[in-house]
């Protein structure tokens, strides 16, 4: 909890894929306490940035091949996974990866494994509070849940390693809108309460533009734009791309739609 | 506890966490010490409260099958703990059975240490080798590290029969009675007892493991091996622990069997015998902690019983009397196969999941189960 006022740092980060480049020297901050976006289509490398910080790279057979990433201050960057977590920095992953075989209980009891503080009992209870249904159904197997459910269990699952930086990837990918909204306020709850930092990467650039405080903008491996969430969600030329044209309106129509698929159009 | 009596209404973090839960485990821990007591008198003096019971009643079972049962009982709950639990699929274990033996045969046979040593030195030897087998599997997965640890079980066969052959003799290598203190154990009957606690504290110290982080990050492995790397859990440690921990079990469990049979020989330890122990954990349930032990009563017992039964079928029964007589120990492998195929098929989750559901009707009467 010394040195650096940056929770999390990237510099000139480039990865590859047994050779093929994904990152080409990503570089961004988040403060201490922050909540930060990470943007962009697919492919874009928002994903294996996430790879990176986590130290899960090799596993998906990628490299990181330049750059540094530090946490608190400490370089972490070329650190293997469980290393990572036990500086503080917890993983929600794409697709929740809840284990399937385990009850509710024993998936929020797998998170502290990376746990360095006392007081797992105490957090288990916060998480329960916070997510009723988990502690309902706390016997039933973690594959029996809904999606939404799954994702409050990932999320309770990251926050058991008492982190100071926690990776949201994808949380919204296939919720229905209503719930993704429930849980992005659980999320500013947990944001209010414990100041742990955040570096969330959505699809849902409106989702997230609404929720963090700074933004960076990804594309083909690189940062191409960044700012105050405040000002991207007014800037016309990212509401052109990734917001679908009216920022202010939080239902979709099917002009929505027809403007997405020029975009589409704009983007290839 | 708006509905006293129905189902279990747990209301403090205390009761949930107690070994004994509710009254119906009370009532299964009484029937099954009451068993265990039983089970040598009644099968060394053919009676039971005065009612003699003859051998055909107790379907050809004696004191050795049993004993022989836990043996299998404990090998199987060892492999469950790998396979079953971490996920690692191992070929090696009848080479860690070898490691016990070979193991035993020194430290016991040509050094004379005493047996509870022995027993450590062959759990030590077993977990050292899991070390080196567990190495591949930090690369190898599924049937590339099953090919793997095959090629060890025939590098631990080679020493074993260089070492069997060079100091004994090509009939195997003789281990005296084991003594712990003044106890000498030489007869069935002490042998049931030293197996039995051996197979309950083993039992009681896998169940706690893996309600512990460790244990927990055996499932995970298993589970989703990414998730579990982005949890903080270290994935090879994790692989090699649960290797060298069930090689450690095994290797002790392969001295016992040595010391058991008195006499034993690299012929043993064949591919068929780790078969054998698989089909264990997949008819019990693998990933479940009742699961081996159902498996290996039913592996090691069912044989016996089925060909007890046969026996007594007369040649002159039309269609399957003669067929019975003639092919008795090719009858009871194909009834034994029915069996497996019939298990499988509606119950691919195993013997233990006919215990689960007969647990859940029990616990939660007067509701269905499910």
């Amino acid at each position: 909890m010394t040195g650096s006022r940056d929770s999390l740092t990237v510099q000139g980060l480039e990865a590859a894929y047994r050779g093929a480049p994904a990152l080409r020297g990503i570089s961004l901050t988040v403060p201490r306490g922050a909540a930060v976006a990470l943007l962009g289509a697919n492919g874009a490398g928002k994903t294996t940035t996430i790879r990176a910080i986590t130290g899960l790279l090799p596993l998906h057979g990628g490299a990181i091949t330049a750059g540094q990433i530090t946490v608190d201050g400490e370089v972490i960057s070329g650190l293997q996974s469980h290393q990572v977590v036990t500086r503080g920095v917890a993983h929600v992953p794409e697709g929740r990866l809840v284990f399937a075989g385990m009850s509710i209980e024993e998936n929020l009891l797998t998170g502290t494994v990376g746990r360095r503080s006392p007081g797992a009992d105490a957090t288990l209870e916060s998480i329960y509070r916070m997510f009723p249904v988990l502690e309902k159904r706390k016997h039933s197997a973690g594959g029996l849940l809904s999606g939404g459910e799954q994702q409050m269990l990932a999320i309770g699952r990251a926050l058991m390693a008492d982190p100071t930086l926690i990776l949201l990837d994808e949380v919204s990918l296939g919720l229905a809108p209503m719930v993704t909204r429930s849980i992005f306020q659980s999320l500013a709850e947990i944001r209010e309460r414990s100041g742990v930092s955040m570096l969330v990467v959505e699809q849902n650039a409106k989702l997230a533009l609404d929720f963090c405080d700074y933004a960076f903008i990804v594309e083909n491996g690189q940062v191409v734009h960044e700012g105050r969430a405040s000002e991207l969600r007014d800037d016309p030329q990212i509401q052109e791309l990734y917001l679908g044209g009216d920022a202010g309106e939080s239902t979709r129509s099917f002009a929505d739609a027809r403007r997405f698929r020029r975009r589409r159009r704009w983007l290839a | 506890m708006s509905r006293p009596g129905f189902g279990r209404i747990v209301t403090s973090y205390r009761q949930e966490r107690r070994l004994l839960r509710t009254p119906g485990r009370i009532v299964v821990l009484v029937i099954a010490l009451a068993f265990v007591f039983l089970l040598p008198m009644v099968l060394l003096q053919h009676s039971l409260f005065g009612i003699p019971i003859s051998d055909s009643q107790l379907l050809g079972i004696g004191l050795p099958q049993v004993n022989l049962t836990l043996i299998a009982i404990m090998g199987a709950i060892s492999l469950n703990l790998l396979v079953g639990y971490t996920g690692l699929i191992s070929l090696g274990h009848a080479a860690f059975f070898a490691v016990g033996a070979f193991a035993a045969g020194f430290l016991g046979t040509q050094l004379q240490l005493p047996f509870p040593l022995v027993l450590l030195g062959a759990g030590v030897a077993g977990a050292i080798v899991g070390l080196l087998i567990g190495l591949p599997s930090l690369r190898l997965q599924g049937l590339y590290l099953m090919l793997a640890t095959l090629a060890l079980h025939f590098v631990v066969i080679f020493v074993f029969l260089q070492y069997q052959i060079g100091n004994f003799s090509p009939a195997g290598i003789p281990y005296l009675s084991p003594e712990i203190g003044p106890l000498i154990i030489d007869d069935d009957q002490k042998w049931y007892v030293l197996l039995l606690i051996a197979a309950v504290l083993l039992l009681l110290g896998v169940r706690n493991l893996l309600r512990t982080r460790q244990g927990r990050s055996f499932i995970a492995v298993r589970d989703h091996e990414i998730a579990a790397a982005s949890m903080g859990i270290n994935v090879p440690r994790v692989r090699l622990t649960s290797f060298a921990l069930s090689s450690f079990v095994v290797s002790v469990v392969g001295a016992l069997y040595a010391y058991y049979l008195g006499n034993i020989g690299e012929g043993s330890f064949t591919l068929n015998f780790v078969i054998g122990y698989f089909a264990m954990i997949i008819i019990g349930g693998m990933g479940s902690m009742a699961g081996p032990v159902f498996g290996a009563i039913l592996w090691s017992m069912l044989p016996q019983v089925i060909q007890t039964i046969a026996k007594q079928v007369p040649a002159s029964t039309p269609f399957f009397g003669q067929v019975l007589n003639a092919y008795q120990g090719f009858v009871v492998l194909v009834i034994v196969a029915i069996l497996l195929l019939v298990i499988l098929r509606f119950r691919p989750g195993g013997l233990n999941d006919y215990w689960q559901t007969l647990k859940g009707g029990v616990t939660k009467w007067p509701y269905r189960n499910k």
